[in-house]
C-alpha cells in the first residue's frame, strides 16, 4: 500500500517537472512529431508507441548524420522516457548515458540544461530500479548544474523522496528544509507549497507532530494559489495524518474532502485513490477486505504489466527487424518502380507521339484531299465548262438551232459551273469574312433573299485554316443545293459562338422533304466529321430545311 | 471606235473567234490571239518596243495547262505584268469565274476596265463593255455584278432584330417607338420604323407585316 502511495506522488510529481521543459522544445515542431510526443510520454498502445520510438529513432540518427546534436540530444531524451514509460529501464538506461555522452559534444546553451534533465530522468530511473545510492549521486550531481533556487529546490525534491524510498527520514526532512530556507520568501508557492507538502508527508511518516503544521501550512498556500491537484495531495496527506493521529471524524473530512476534488478534477486515479482511503477510514470489515484484495489484484496486474511491456519491447525489436527488411523490399519495389514508371513515360511519349504523328498525318491528308479537290474543280472549270461553253457558243452561231437545246445545254454550262464552284477553295491570303459574304452573296437573286445573323461578330482568327476552308464549302454546298432544290425564297444562317465552338444555323424556307440529292449530305457530313465537327439535318414537307452544325 | 489594235489571250478557238470577230465589227483593224499567257506577254512588249503598242487587251483568267511550262500561268499574272509598262491599257476580263471576291479583285487592284462573264450573252456583253469602255465607264456582266456592289453584309441588325421581336409580341408601330424611345434606341421616330419594316418586309419576302412576322418566325430567328 505504501508503494501505490510513492508510485502516486511520482505521478503527481512528474507531472510537474517533466513535461513543461520538452513541451517548450516542441513547439515548433510538426504536427506528426508533436503526436509521436505525447505517445512516448503516455503510451498506450503498441503500434503507435513502436511507431513513435521509430519515428524519433530515424530522427535522432538523421540529426546525429548532420551534427544536429541539440536535436539529436532531445530525441534520444524523447527515446529514453518512452523506454522509461513502458518499464524498459535498462534500454532507458543506454540511452541516458548515450545521451550524455553527446552533451559534449553539444554547444548550444540548452546543453546544461539538457544535462540537469538526463540527471534527473536518470535518477528517477534509479531509483524505479531501487539503486538509490545511484540515483542519489546523480542529483547530486545534477545539483551541480542548477542556476536558479527553483532549479536546486527541485532537485532536493527529488532527492528528498529518495531518501525517503530508502527509508532514511530524517535525511530527506534535512534535504526539504533546506530547499524551503532556499527558496526566496514571495517567490514560488508553487514549489514552497510542494516542498511544505512532502515535508509534512516525510514528518508523517516518522510520526512527527509539526507534520499537521507543514501539511496545513501548504494547504492554505494551495488554497490560495487554486491548485487541485496540490490541494488533492495535501487533502490525502492529511486525511493520512488524521487516521495515523486516530482522529477519524477529521480523516473522514479530509478524505471527503480529497474525493469531492478528485470528482472536480474528473480523474478515476485520483477518485480510487480517495475512496481507498474512506474505506481503510470505514469500520465496514468487507470493503476494507474488498480493498485489499482489490490493491494486491493491482500489484499482480501492474507486475503482469511490467512484463507485458518487456514484451512489447521484444516484439518491439522483432518488428524493427521486419521493419528493416520491409525497408530492403521496398527499396527493392522503388527500383522496380522506376523501372515501370521509365516503360511507363516511354509508353506515354510513344503514345503521344503516334497520336501527334496521327493528327499530322490526318492533316496532311485533309489537305491533300482540298488540293485533290482544287485541282479537280480546276479541271471541271476550265475543260468541262468551258468545252460545254464553247459548244454553246457555236451552236449559238449556227441558224435553226432549236431553242430548247441550246437552254438545255446552257444548264449544263451551269451545273458544271456549280460543281467547280462547290470545291473550289478559298482565295488564299483574302479576308475570310469577306470572302464568304461575297459567296453567301452570289446566290443572291431577285428571288431568294439570304440573310445571316452574327456573321460579323464572328472572330474567325480563332478557327484554324481547315476549318474556314470547311465552313466555307459546306455552306456553299448548302447554298447551292437550297437554290437547285429547295423552292425557298429566303434562307437565314445563324452564327453563334458558345464555348469556343462555332455553332451555324441553317434555316430556309422552302419546301423541305429530301432536299438535299444524291451525295450532297454524305459530302457535307464527311466534310465536316473530318474536322471533328457535327453536323444535323432535319427535313419536314412544307416546313421548310434546317442544318445545325457545330464546329 | 477607239480600238484599233487588240490582243486576245485565250486558248479556246471558237471563242477567240467569236470575240475577234466582234470586235472587228466594232472596228478594230488589227487582232492579235495569243493562246498562252506567255506569249501575250511577249507580243504585248513586242509591240510596246515596236512603239506601236495595243489599245486594249481581252483576256480569260484561267488557261489550260499543257507540256508547255509557261511563266505567267493565269489572266492575273498576265495582267499584273502588262499594267507594270502600261497604266493606260484597256483591259476586259473574259471568263467563266464568278467568285466576286476574285472579281472585285480585278477591279480593285488591276484596275481592269470590264469583266464579261462568259454564258450565252456574253457576246452582248462584250460589245456593252467595248461601249463602256469608250465612254470611261467600267462595265460588269449582270451575273456577277455582285461584286461591285457595296459591299454591305447580310447581316441582320440588332435593331432589326429587336425591331422583329417586338412586333412579334404584338406592338403597334407606335408602342414600338414608344418602347425604343423608352431604352434610348434610335431612329426611333415612327417614319423611321415604317422604313425599316418596308425594308425588312423586301428582306424577307413579305407582303405585310404579319407575313414578315411569320417568315422570320419561320426561319427561327424569332
Amino acid at each position: 500500500m505504501k508503494n501505490t502511495h510513492l508510485s502516486f506522488l511520482f505521478l503527481v510529481f512528474s507531472v510537474f517537472i517533466q513535461c513543461p521543459i520538452i513541451a517548450q522544445q516542441t513547439t515548433d515542431k510538426d504536427n506528426t512529431a508533436t503526436r509521436y510526443y505525447k505517445i512516448l510520454l503516455n503510451p498506450t498502445n503498441p503500434t503507435t508507441y513502436n511507431e513513435a520510438i521509430r519515428y524519433y529513432r530515424d530522427a535522432y540518427q538523421k540529426n546525429l548524420k548532420q551534427k544536429n546534436y541539440s536535436r539529436a540530444l532531445y530525441d534520444l531524451e524523447l527515446l529514453a522516457i518512452g523506454k522509461f514509460n513502458i518499464g524498459a529501464y535498462n534500454d532507458s538506461e543506454i540511452l541516458l548515458v548515450e545521451a550524455l555522452k553527446l552533451t559534449k559534444k553539444d554547444t548550444s546553451q540548452a546543453k546544461i540544461a539538457t544535462r540537469k534533465r538526463i540527471f534527473y530522468q536518470l535518477s528517477l530511473l534509479y531509483k524505479n530500479l531501487k539503486a538509490y545510492d545511484k540515483s542519489l549521486a546523480l542529483q547530486q550531481r545534477s545539483l551541480a548544474y542548477a542556476e536558479t533556487e527553483t532549479d536546486s529546490a527541485q532537485i532536493m525534491i527529488n532527492i528528498s523522496n529518495i531518501l525517503r524510498e530508502q527509508q532514511a527520514y530524517t535525511p530527506a526532512t534535512d534535504t526539504l528544509k533546506y530547499a524551503l530556507r532556499q527558496l526566496k520568501k514571495e517567490q514560488s508557492d508553487y514549489l514552497k507549497a510542494y516542498i511544505l507538502d512532502n515535508l509534512g508527508y516525510t514528518e508523517l511518516l516518522t510520526n512527527n507532530d509539526s507534520s499537521l503544521v507543514h501539511l496545513q501550512e501548504s494547504l492554505w498556500l494551495r488554497r490560495k494559489l487554486n491548485d487541485p491537484h496540490g490541494l488533492f495531495s495535501n487533502y490525502r496527506h492529511l486525511a493520512l495524518y488524521h487516521e495515523q493521529a486516530d482522529n477519524l471524524d477529521s480523516a473522514t473530512f479530509y478524505a471527503s474532502q480529497a474525493l469531492d476534488l478528485a470528482y472536480q478534477i474528473e480523474d478515476p486515479e485520483y477518485e480510487h485513490e480517495a475512496l481507498g482511503i474512506l474505506i481503510n477510514l470505514n469500520s465496514d470489515t468487507l470493503a476494507q477486505r474488498f480493498k485489499v484484495l482489490g490493491d494486491s489484484i493491482n500489484a499482480i496486474k501492474q507486475a503482469n504489466r511490467n512484463t507485458y511491456a518487456a514484451m512489447e519491447y521484444d516484439v518491439e525489436q522483432e518488428q524493427q527487424k521486419t521493419h528493416v527488411a520491409k525497408l530492403e523490399s521496398e527499396r527493392q519495389k522503388r527500383i522496380n518502380t522506376v523501372y515501370l514508371s521509365g516503360i511507363g513515360l516511354l509508353i506515354a511519349i510513344g503514345g503521344g507521339c503516334f497520336i501527334w504523328m496521327q493528327q499530322r498525318k490526318k492533316t496532311r491528308l485533309l489537305k491533300t484531299i482540298r488540293q485533290t479537290e482544287a485541282s479537280i474543280s480546276k479541271k471541271v472549270h476550265d475543260g468541262l465548262a468551258n468545252d460545254t461553253f464553247q459548244v454553246l457558243s457555236e451552236l449559238q452561231n449556227l441558224n435553226n438551232v432549236p431553242e430548247h437545246i441550246l437552254d438545255r445545254l446552257d444548264k449544263i454550262y451551269i451545273e458544271t459551273r456549280n460543281i467547280s464552284k462547290d470545291h473550289s477553295p478559298l482565295i488564299e491570303g483574302a479576308n475570310f469574312k469577306d470572302q464568304l459574304t461575297s459567296r453567301l452573296n452570289s446566290y443572291k437573286t431577285d428571288q431568294l433573299s439570304i440573310l445571316t445573323r452574327n456573321l460579323d461578330q464572328v472572330d474567325w482568327a480563332m478557327f484554324s485554316q481547315l476549318k474556314k476552308d470547311t465552313i466555307y464549302m459546306v455552306l456553299g454546298e448548302l447554298l447551292t443545293n437550297a437554290k437547285k432544290h429547295s423552292e425557298a425564297g429566303l434562307i437565314l444562317l445563324s452564327f453563334e459562338t458558345r464555348s469556343k465552338k462555332l455553332h451555324i444555323n441553317y434555316s430556309d424556307n422552302g419546301i423541305g422533304g429530301p432536299v438535299i440529292k444524291g451525295n450532297g449530305m454524305q459530302n457535307m457530313e464527311f466534310r465536316i466529321r473530318a474536322i471533328k465537327g457535327t453536323i444535323n439535318f432535319e427535313s419536314e414537307s412544307n416546313k421548310g430545311f434546317k442544318v445545325q452544325i457545330v464546329i | 471606235m477607239m480600238f484599233k489594235k487588240v490582243l486576245i489571250a485565250e486558248d479556246l478557238g471558237w471563242n477567240t473567234r467569236n470575240i475577234e470577230e466582234e470586235v472587228k465589227r466594232l472596228g478594230a483593224q488589227e487582232v492579235v490571239i495569243s493562246e498562252y499567257c506567255d506569249d501575250a506577254y511577249l507580243k504585248f512588249l513586242r509591240a510596246m518596243n515596236d512603239g506601236d503598242p495595243f489599245d486594249l487587251l481581252i483576256s480569260d483568267l484561267s488557261f489550260k495547262e499543257d507540256h508547255r511550262t509557261q511563266k505567267l500561268k493565269s489572266g492575273d499574272e498576265l495582267i499584273t505584268a502588262v499594267r507594270k509598262y502600261q497604266k493606260d491599257l484597256n483591259i476586259i476580263v473574259f471568263s467563266m469565274e464568278e467568285r466576286l471576291q476574285r472579281i472585285r479583285f480585278l477591279f480593285e487592284d488591276l484596275n481592269i476596265n470590264a469583266y464579261v462573264f462568259k454564258s450565252r450573252q456574253s457576246l452582248k456583253h462584250l460589245s456593252a463593255a467595248l461601249d463602256a469602255i469608250t465612254n470611261d465607264k467600267p462595265y460588269i456582266s449582270h451575273q456577277v455584278a455582285k461584286a461591285l456592289e457595296k459591299r454591305h453584309s447580310l447581316d441582320i441588325e440588332d435593331y432589326d432584330f429587336v425591331l422583329l421581336k417586338k412586333l412579334s409580341i404584338g406592338l403597334s408601330n407606335k408602342e414600338v417607338s414608344d418602347y425604343f424611345k423608352e431604352h434610348d434606341i434610335s431612329p426611333n421616330g415612327i417614319s423611321s420604323i415604317e422604313k425599316r419594316i418596308n425594308r425588312l418586309r423586301i428582306q424577307f419576302k413579305a407582303n405585310n407585316a404579319v407575313h414578315l412576322i411569320s417568315n422570320a418566325k419561320d426561319l427561327g430567328l424569332i
